[in-house]
């Protein structure tokens, strides 16, 4: 099963060893799933406690089965990571919490149910269909609204979304475009290099948040090269396909050590988004774990961390000179006080997997950006999206009653039209259509001061 | 980019970095933070305050400065949105009685002394509900527990109150329905942060429990009334039972140290001066002659004017505990390995006849002295772990001081005053 191998960002005592677990259930109070859903058994029972039964509870009985995980709920595991960080024994509980995930995925299962599955295992496959629509959805859009939005919610029940979720408007610009039409290589040269991974939410759905990553890395004087890229792997660990994660994973692997050896090696690799960036940091070096992967691992970094570490002399000095230029730096040049966008920060799950703190917080907060309301210490939580499972029929409610807490303290924020900042799309969709507050990427804040 | 030592590609930079976020870390990176600094705290997890009742036992501090280290943490806690109170520098408490403390109630029944309550127990100060020696004064309490707890026995609670006090004492269990499931405490405070929930509940305890409640002075309920909404619940509770209502400290998983976590945390974070780097274990550390230059997990650095070891006792995991010899102390953090408080720890524990335990600095600052077990990191008189010649920016905080019991106000104080030399040593370079 999922025997881990020890990449560089476990610690020699963070493997995913069942019996180093003392069942404290501390885990079960961090999991965002346990607490609101009956059916679900909860990551102690799901990792440590299943895994040690595999074998069964003595030699020569049968041990658990796709049956048993099913019936414990393996299926509802969000792959959060949260009881990761709760483990004070330091067992890398989701590690094995997607063992029995992957077991419960060996039943059978409709065809329909097995499509949703497969298309949301598979964003990559996902992309590329809605690259393909996004013409004819466009022209629809614009056509008749309403036609359009029709249209688009046949599409959704047809691959098994939940009715009240609706696809993103098409974007109008590919990235890949903008980016070609924007690049300036006389400017760039012997500039550091940075690979930029873009993820698929930004390749696909919404290409504002890496249009936004690219001026805000510009400006801190870095040129910025995309990777040649597949998707991280993410979604498919959260259905509990293993084997299709570690298939881009390993690609991923090839691509990025390639790109990053034709620029000179050792080339920052930032992702604006953070379950890409957990992907590649902390789940390559566990599922494919040779050298080159635990290579590029060790070279990703988010890109609230980046900009809030290395880059962040540079970044202020943007912005100082945006000072001396009018303005105060964070206020859009010309805008009055009355144009202040107020905004919130939420922090998504894989975020605080991460361990980077809340890196575009203190960068905002080091900037002085103004409009910073608070939805207090209730809203420091999951919003129960958990990665793509909320968008689908059976995952639907589920998503919104894991995330009733922290959704209710953003609710209160609507009065005040504030706007949610999160790393996250998965957050920002759910924080968005669940509350009907506007959302965006921190990083678009940054670059909308940074580019009037 | 800077190479460090360790080798590792990634490195942040800080004013401060803290190691460990138990009660000391986080007071550490408050205390810091306040003085200006930007402060990344690196630590596992949530350490000691698992498993801590919320209670800050001990005598009143006898200096100055433990007194402006407790004062801080109080103010602080009011910025948090969880109070503190019950010494001189709480609130609501004044004057002599304030400098003796409350004496709360505690889960095994027997009134505990405290120098700091959280403010969801001061409601169980013994004054309030145990008889006041007038006849006609009947007092007493009711202690409630829920069916679905059942590490919180209620009758026995009871009982012993009544025999520690000889206060007049009932005991009733309210279910608190299928939601609760198999009943953990933390899960259900989270039962108790989802307002439509707690409006049954309230229905359903006040109809249980409503006409006898009013019949006793205070009315004890186990310290699980939410970890977010614990001040309005208590507020509800309060009216419609017609009494005084509080929780009784108890341990563990701990709500009252979970719920401080949280609360800490997010101020911090909120605050915009600090960072959490959670699930992170430091394994190395990066030294140049007499100062340390950063700190590393295996896959970043932390590099820092300065830095807090808040790594906690064995509870917390930050003291290393090999095998082969129970009780010595190693540092995970490499190069800043400090000395043993004793040379030779564990004989003091095993063996009889063992020789007297020297008695070390963290120890001595509270009043305290423990006899049959000590150990700890040996410190100087700046809490830069011994010996002379170490890293002159590296500061002992928290359990690693010593001390034979989870000592909070320990780890206040010690926190406070490493949190605050971190910050000095930022500005002035070195200390």
């Amino acid at each position: 099963m999922s025997a881990g191998v020890r990449g560089p960002a476990l610690s020699e005592d963070r493997l995913p060893l069942p019996d180093s677990c003392l069942g404290c259930s501390s885990c079960v109070l961090a999991c965002p799933v346990a607490s609101s859903d009956g059916r679900f058994a909860g990551p102690k029972v799901l990792g440590p406690a299943f895994e040690r039964l595999l074998g069964g509870p003595w030699p020569g009985e049968p041990g658990l089965g796709p049956r048993d995980a099913e019936e414990l709920g393996a299926d509802l595991c969000l792959q959060c990571h949260q009881c990761d960080l709760a483990c004070p024994a330091g067992v890398r509980v989701s590690s094995l919490t997607r063992g029995a995930k992957a077991l419960a995925r060996r039943l059978p299962k409709s065809a329909h149910r097995r499509l949703t599955d497969d298309l949301l295992a598979d964003q990559e496959l996902f992309g590329r269909i809605a690259a393909v629509v996004r013409w004819p959805r466009s022209l629809l859009h614009g056509v008749s609204p309403w036609l359009g939005r029709a249209v688009d919610g046949f599409a959704g029940r047809l691959v098994g979304l939940h009715p009240r979720r609706r696809f993103p408007r098409p974007p109008r610009q590919s990235f890949r475009a903008w980016f070609e039409a924007t690049r300036r290589p006389r400017e760039e040269r012997g500039r550091q290099p940075v690979i930029l991974f873009v993820g698929c939410h930004g390749r696909f759905h919404d290409p504002a948040v890496p249009r936004a990553a690219v001026v805000a890395l510009r400006s801190a004087g870095y040129r910025v090269v995309p990777a040649q890229e597949v998707c991280c792997g993410s979604p498919a660990l959260s259905v509990g396909d293993e084997r299709r994660a570690r298939r881009s994973l390993e690609a991923n692997a090839r691509l990025l050590d390639h790109l990053s050896g034709r620029l000179g090696g050792g080339v920052p690799i930032v992702s604006p988004c953070p379950s890409c960036s957990l992907s590649l940091r902390d789940l390559l070096p566990e599922l494919v774990g040779d050298r080159r992967a635990r290579a590029v691992a060790a070279a990703v970094w988010d890109l609230g961390e980046f900009l809030a570490g290395p880059a962040r002399a540079d970044l202020e000095r943007a912005f100082d000179r945006r000072r001396h230029r009018g303005g105060d730096g964070v206020t859009p040049a010309g805008a009055d006080k009355a144009t202040v966008i107020s905004w919130t920060y939420h922090t998504s799950c894989h975020l605080r997997a991460l361990g980077v703190g809340k890196p575009f917080l203190m960068l905002l907060s080091s900037l002085e950006a103004p409009g910073r309301l608070d939805a207090g210490p209730a809203a420091d939580g999951c919003c129960g999206m958990g990665g793509l499972s909320g968008l689908t029929r059976e995952g639907h409610d589920l998503s919104l009653a894991a995330g009733a807490r922290v959704l209710e303290a953003y609710r209160s924020l609507a009065p005040a039209g504030a706007v949610v900042l999160s790393d996250c799309p998965a957050c920002r969709w759910q924080i968005a259509e669940a509350t009907g507050l506007k959302t965006a990427h921190p990083v678009e804040l940054l670059a909308a001061r940074l580019a009037t | 980019m800077i190479a460090v030592k360790t080798g590792v590609l990634r490195v942040v930079d800080y004013d401060v970095v803290v190691i460990g976020s138990g009660l000391a870390g986080l007071v550490a990176a408050a205390a810091a933070a306040a003085a200006g600094a930007r402060v990344g705290v690196v630590a596992e997890s949530f350490g000691g305050l698992a498993m801590w009742s919320g209670l800050v036992s001990g005598e009143v501090p006898a200096g100055d400065e433990e007194l402006d280290a407790v004062r801080f943490f109080v103010e602080f806690g009011v910025r948090c949105g969880l109070e503190y109170g019950g010494c001189g520098g709480g609130r609501g408490e004044e004057g002599e009685a304030a400098r003796k403390g409350m004496e709360v109630l505690s889960v095994s029944g027997r009134p505990v002394r405290c120098l700091l309550a959280p403010e969801t127990a001061w409601a169980g100060d013994l004054r309030n509900w145990a008889s006041s020696g007038t006849e006609a004064d009947d007092g007493g309490l009711l202690v409630v527990g829920f069916t679905e707890l059942e590490d919180y026995p209620a009758a026995v609670i009871a009982g012993q109150a009544a025999a520690e006090t000889g206060a007049r004492t009932a005991h009733r269990t309210v279910s608190l329905g299928r939601a609760a499931g198999r009943g953990l405490g933390v899960r259900i405070a989270g039962l108790f942060d989802d307002p439509a929930w707690f409006e049954g509940f309230l229905e359903t305890s006040c109809r249980v429990l409503g006409r006898e409640a009013r019949r006793f002075r205070a009315v004890a309920l186990p310290p699980v009334l939410g970890l977010f909404r614990f001040r309005s619940n208590l507020e509800a509770l309060r009216g419609s039972l017609g009494t005084a209502v509080f929780e009784l400290p108890a341990v563990p998983p701990s709500v009252p140290g979970m719920r401080f976590w949280r609360l800490w945390r997010w101020r911090l974070e909120a605050d915009g001066r600090t960072s959490f780097h959670l699930g992170r274990r430091v394994i190395e550390a990066d030294t140049d002659g007499d100062r340390c230059l950063a700190v590393s997990d295996g896959l970043t650095a932390y590099r820092a004017a300065a830095f807090v070891l808040a790594t906690g006792g064995v509870a917390g995991r930050g003291l290393e505990v090999p095998p082969e010899a129970f009780f010595r102390l190693s540092e995970p953090t490499g190069a800043l390995r400090p000395e043993q408080a004793r040379g030779d720890g564990g004989s003091a524990r095993t063996e009889e006849g063992a020789a007297p335990v020297e008695p070390i600095f963290g120890l001595e600052t509270c009043g305290r002295r423990t006899d049959w077990l000590s150990w700890g990191v040996r410190v100087d008189d700046f809490w830069r772990p011994c010996p002379a010649g170490g890293p002159v920016n590296v500061f002992v905080a928290g359990w690693q001081l010593g001390g034979p019991e989870p000592d909070a106000l320990l780890s206040i104080t010690s926190g406070w005053r490493a949190g605050k030399a971190a910050a000095d040593c930022r500005e002035e370079g070195t200390l």
